[in-house]
């Protein structure tokens, strides 16, 4: 096991991993704290989105003079408003994105590519206002043939939505433009001897449909544009100096005068990564001259802001008889919807991630169709494939006649195995969690009939990044705390302890904020696990400046060297002979003295935070299928994961309970339906079909600690990987309960039926 | 001599030469004389490359040292690294958008 | 057409307002009464996180018209904590880590304080079913479950 290193304990106390009442936790629990359609400011007017009502069409002109003539409207925007952009790739969260691309997508430009795809906006003095000018716009479209199935879009022939698509990595370099953006390859070893030594090769297709984050709180962004040029934003994002970047080069604007401030925000679980009406307010604003307030509908929300892809893909695995994986081959096909850019590489990456496998091959496809641009969605492009891969696993350990656990354990990557992406793992907890998961009540706990029983597991990379923090000490001793990454989740409780136990302070005195980006230097955004990882790590580092500081301004007042004195629970202390002559001086009494001392006691902390470890999960569901509905009922769930070291073990169970949660619906129920006219048919929560609380049992979760070396606290990001196995533990469950293996997600209740009149086995 | 493999497509770049010896000793070295060998592969190794150095994976870690005997890795980038460098130096080279219609008013 | 003159009683205040016809409880209490307690997630009564007391009964406020709230009672998350003292469901929320976003958690403590009126002792299950109409994406339920039976247990005791 690993072991935390280097960070000093306060006096006895330590905060870090109690569970403490988090700092922002009574606004949110009085309705006080303010989430992006919660800001307005005074003269501001509302904003809304013409969208196309077609998948895909030309768009031959725009007609605005009526809406722009409607009293009470005085601002219209369309493509004309946006310079274009050159194609250009940049990083963007766990995807690239190219803003050629981008400007695209806020706002169509030669084509509209998927039904919701925005056209035009108006900015008018009120709701009723502006719906009636978007009546007013007329476009006319040039209705072209649609595609969005990824095989589909994948044939020759395919409706094309890019003439300058040409599929990157592939030789030779197609000279014809297509729907494939883009083929990605890893290898290792040599997959076709591998299976010429199995003893068992199961080959498998699988298909999913794509699915939303499913936030409860719809896109919401308001903007203020001065005459000078200077802008105030407020949105709620994952990212806000991200939005900021992204606005200054939309529209032209100096970083330094675009001001974002990242409003509390109501999920975003990867979708609020990216820009949506952020540019168009402030257009919007800046041509108005007032104030813009901007908030999707939730139709809004399904139909035009990006859901993970939907997929196909092809896994074929070996072993020989007594378990040990020797080849292993996927082919993921993923939809990037209407730009390239789906999380089809991290895929490739994961897919075998969790096993030591000597031959490896992995072919991804990135497939452009017309649908909304996919926006990250928890863990980008892992669950799907390891849906496919643990059900595979599950079959062979069914047809070796093995325990599923006892194979994965035989075959479980370990510190020094080397991955099929490349590098070898460091310490990881696979195993333990393995180990968890089999010493449950649960795992020995008796089923009945129409029962069954799924495990699988799963990981996730996790990423560090750059990322600023700030701490300062007020004249009365508390501590201001500034963190850069908007706070999804309880990251502000986690921060905190780590703040008081480095500088030995009580948790209550420190208050924490999330900063703007006038405020702060540059922070990724909240996403890749990383926020309490990062974060923590910077604080540590501004807090080591604040005890250098102290220490040194001790010896300027007690007249002494540095190796007499030392910061040590809050305290700079006196050491040896020293200790006679005076008393240790807490950071308050620094506080009282810091102008005599020098001035303004502070630190900051601005890392590019590396190290990042991986966390591993395992899950295991029970599940009763109702044969005369088709029905799953989830009886029982257990989660077991590597946190590394838990800040607020409550928080880290709270991001195992909700991934799995959010892995049950994408398993059993969610999904985009579409008509064959290309427009989505569910778009709202009745008809997209989210699990609400009687659907699901309590969530056990067991906090596994295997110290991430690389963190002064041993901390690994925990918030993505809960969502990678339950796709693959609840198919084998499914599997268990009827002997029908399903190789087609969402397994909602008409499908299973279907699957279960087929066999006859429709009945109780 | 470190031993660098290209993981994943970044080997087609090179016409499949996926392993290499190079003495280097920084990420910013090892990147500087693989673009000399191979200049389809340099922009790649601007834009969006993780490096693992002996197992520990680094993104946008030039200055990292690299042992004599280590064992490098580069891989496609997991994740976003510097996104706003990258903008600042776009945003100085384009001082004057390009907009139709309405005065930015800077 | 002119706008309806309304008054109604909000959190033991009384208010009055003007609304449009198609304007709903959830945009006058948001808009014109700045209220933003509670939340517009779906506008169709379908998340719950608009959960306000309609004369003593949980409904959802985007399936209300505000001219239809005329001489009536509404109470709002934004009245539950009493002066200083926060109402024992929102203390325990905290305690238990009952929330992560907390977007959802208004229509959550609304229709949590609705239930424990009405049934102080709820099964699992019960509760379950009660807070079905309350969509949470992040949190899973379990630690909200377990919050407001712990929270019932409490306020049976004393």
């Amino acid at each position: 096991m690993g072991e935390a290193n280097g960070h000093s304990k306060t006096n006895g106390h330590s905060y870090v991993g109690t569970r403490q009442i988090r700092p922002d936790g009574v606004d949110k629990v009085t309705g006080r704290a303010r989430f992006g359609a919660d800001y307005n400011l005074p003269g501001q007017l509302i904003g809304r989105v013409l969208r196309s009502p077609h998948p895909h069409a030309r768009i031959i002109s725009i007609d605005t003079s009526k809406a722009e003539a409607l009293p009470g409207v005085k601002a219209v925007i369309t493509r004309d408003d946006f310079a274009d952009q050159p194609s250009e790739f940049i990083p963007a969260g766990e995807m690239m994105m190219n803003y050629k691309d981008v400007v695209r997508n806020v706002m169509a430009r030669e084509k509209a590519l998927y039904e919701g795809h925005a056209v035009a906006a108006v900015a008018a003095t009120s709701v009723a206002i502006a719906r009636r000018a978007l009546k007013l716009i007329d476009v006319k479209y040039e209705v072209l043939p649609h595609v969005i199935d990824v095989v589909e879009a994948m044939k020759p022939g395919a409706p094309l939505l890019h003439d300058d698509l040409f599929t990157v990595g592939v030789e030779p370099k197609p000279e014809k433009p297509s729907n494939i953006a883009k083929r990605v390859e890893i290898k290792q070893g040599d997959v076709e001897a591998g299976f010429k030594k199995a003893d068992v090769v199961i080959e498998r297709e699988f298909k999913t449909a794509p699915v939303h984050q499913g936030y409860i709180e719809p896109h919401a962004a308001l903007a203020t544009v001065s005459e000078d040029g200077a802008t105030e934003l407020w949105t709620t994002t994952q990212g806000h100096f991200i939005v900021r970047a992204h606005c200054a080069r939309l529209l032209g604007l100096d970083m330094g005068k675009v001001r974002v401030t990242a409003t509390e925000i109501g999920g975003g679980f990867g979708g609020k990564t990216v820009v949506y009406l952020e540019p168009l307010a402030i257009a919007l604003s800046r041509k108005a001259k007032r104030p813009v307030k901007m908030v999707m509908s939730r139709e809004e929300v399904f139909k035009a802001s990006g859901p993970t892809s939907g997929a196909t893909v092809r896994v074929k695995m070996g072993a020989t008889k007594d378990g040990k994986f020797v080849a292993a081959f996927a082919e993921l096909k993923y939809q990037a919807g209407a730009f390239q850019g789906s999380p089809v590489q991290p895929g490739t990456m994961c897919a075998y991630a969790p096993y030591d496998i000597e031959n490896v091959h992995v072919i991804g496809y990135d497939v452009v169709s017309n649908r909304p641009k996919v926006a990250a969605y928890r863990a980008p492009g892992a669950p799907i494939a390891e849906y496919a891969v643990e059900s595979v696993v599950d079959e062979i350990a069914k047809k070796l006649g093995l325990d599923p656990i006892e194979l994965r354990m035989m075959n479980a990557a370990r510190e020094g195995t080397k991955a099929a992406y490349g590098p070898k793992f460091g310490p990881i907890g696979l195993e333990e969690t393995l180990n968890a998961i089999k010493k449950t009540e649960h795992w020995n706990t008796p089923l009945r009939k129409w029962q069954g029983r799924g495990v699988a597991s799963g990981f996730w990379f996790n990423i560090g990044g750059e990322t600023s923090v700030s701490l300062t000490v007020n004249e009365d001793g508390t501590i201001s705390l500034m963190a850069g990454t908007p706070d999804i989740g309880g990251l502000r409780a986690a921060l905190t302890s780590v703040a008081a136990d480095e500088l030995g302070v009580p948790y209550d005195k420190v208050r924490p904020i999330i900063g703007d980006t006038g405020s702060l230097g540059f922070n990724f955004l909240t996403g890749g696990s990383r926020s309490a990882f990062s974060g923590s790590m910077a604080i540590v580092e501004a807090a080591k400046q604040i005890k250098a500081d102290l220490c040194a301004r001790a010896c300027k007042l007690w007249e002494a060297k540095p190796d007499q004195v030392e910061f040590s629970g809050g305290y700079v202390k006196p050491l040896g002979a020293l200790a006679e002559k005076v008393k240790p001086m807490s950071i308050a009494d620094f506080a009282k003295v810091s102008g005599k001392t020098g001035g303004p006691i502070g630190g900051v902390g601005r890392i590019n935070a590396q190290g990042a470890g991986p966390s591993f999960g395992t899950h295991l569901v029970d599940l009763e299928v109702d044969p005369e509905t088709g029905r799953a009922t989830i009886l029982r769930y257990t989660v077991a994961q590597d946190a590394g070291r838990a800040l607020h073990p409550a928080y880290v169970e709270g991001q195992f309970q909700g991934g799995a949660v959010q892995g049950i619906g994408w398993a059993l129920n969610e999904e985009y339906i579409y008509g064959s006219d290309g427009k989505l048919q569910n778009a709202g929560f009745l008809d997209y079909r989210m699990p609400v609380a009687s659907d699901v049992p309590m969530i056990d979760a067991i906090l596994v600690e295997v110290g991430n070396p690389r963190h002064p606290y041993g901390v690994r990001g925990v918030g993505e990987t809960p969502i990678v196995p339950p796709l693959g533990a609840i198919a084998n469950a499914m599997e268990n309960a009827t002997g029908i293996r399903f190789t087609e997600l969402p397994m909602s209740p008409p499908k299973v039926l279907k699957a279960l009149k087929e066999k006859g086995l429709n009945k109780a | 001599m470190a031993r660098v493999v290209l993981v994943g497509n970044l080997a087609q770049v090179t016409g499949g030469v996926a392993e290499f010896h190079l003495p280097a000793t920084s990420v910013q070295e090892l990147f500087r004389k693989l673009g000399e060998l191979h200049p389809a592969l340099a922009p790649h190794l601007e834009t969006g490359v993780a490096v693992a150095i002996d197992g520990q994976i680094f993104q946008d870690a030039l200055l990292e040292p690299i042992g004599t005997d280590s064992e490098v890795f580069l891989l496609p980038q997991i994740a976003g690294g510097s996104g706003g460098q990258v903008l600042q130096s776009d945003i100085s080279r384009r001082a004057a958008p390009r907009q139709a219609g309405e005065n930015v008013g800077m | 057409m002119a706008k309806h003159h309304i008054e109604a009683t909000v959190n033991g205040d009384v208010v009055e307002f003007l609304c449009e016809t198609e304007e709903t409880l959830l945009d006058v209490l948001r808009d014109t009464l700045n209220l933003t307690g509670s939340k517009e997630g779906c506008a169709s009564g379908d998340c719950g996180a608009c959960s306000v007391m309609l004369d003593g009964r949980l409904v959802c406020s985007c399936l209300v018209l505000g001219c239809e709230v005329s001489g009536r009672k509404i109470e709002t998350i934004e009245g539950m904590a009493k002066g200083e003292s926060l109402h024992p469901l929102q203390k325990r929320f905290l305690e238990a880590a009952a929330l992560q976003c907390g977007i959802c958690t208004p229509g959550f403590l609304v229709a949590s304080k609705a239930l424990l009126e009405k049934s102080p002792n709820p099964t699992e299950h019960e509760v379950r079913y009660w807070l079905a109409g309350n969509l949470c994406r992040c949190t899973g339920y379990d630690k909200i479950i377990t919050a407001v039976m712990d929270t019932a247990a409490t306020m049976r005791k004393g």
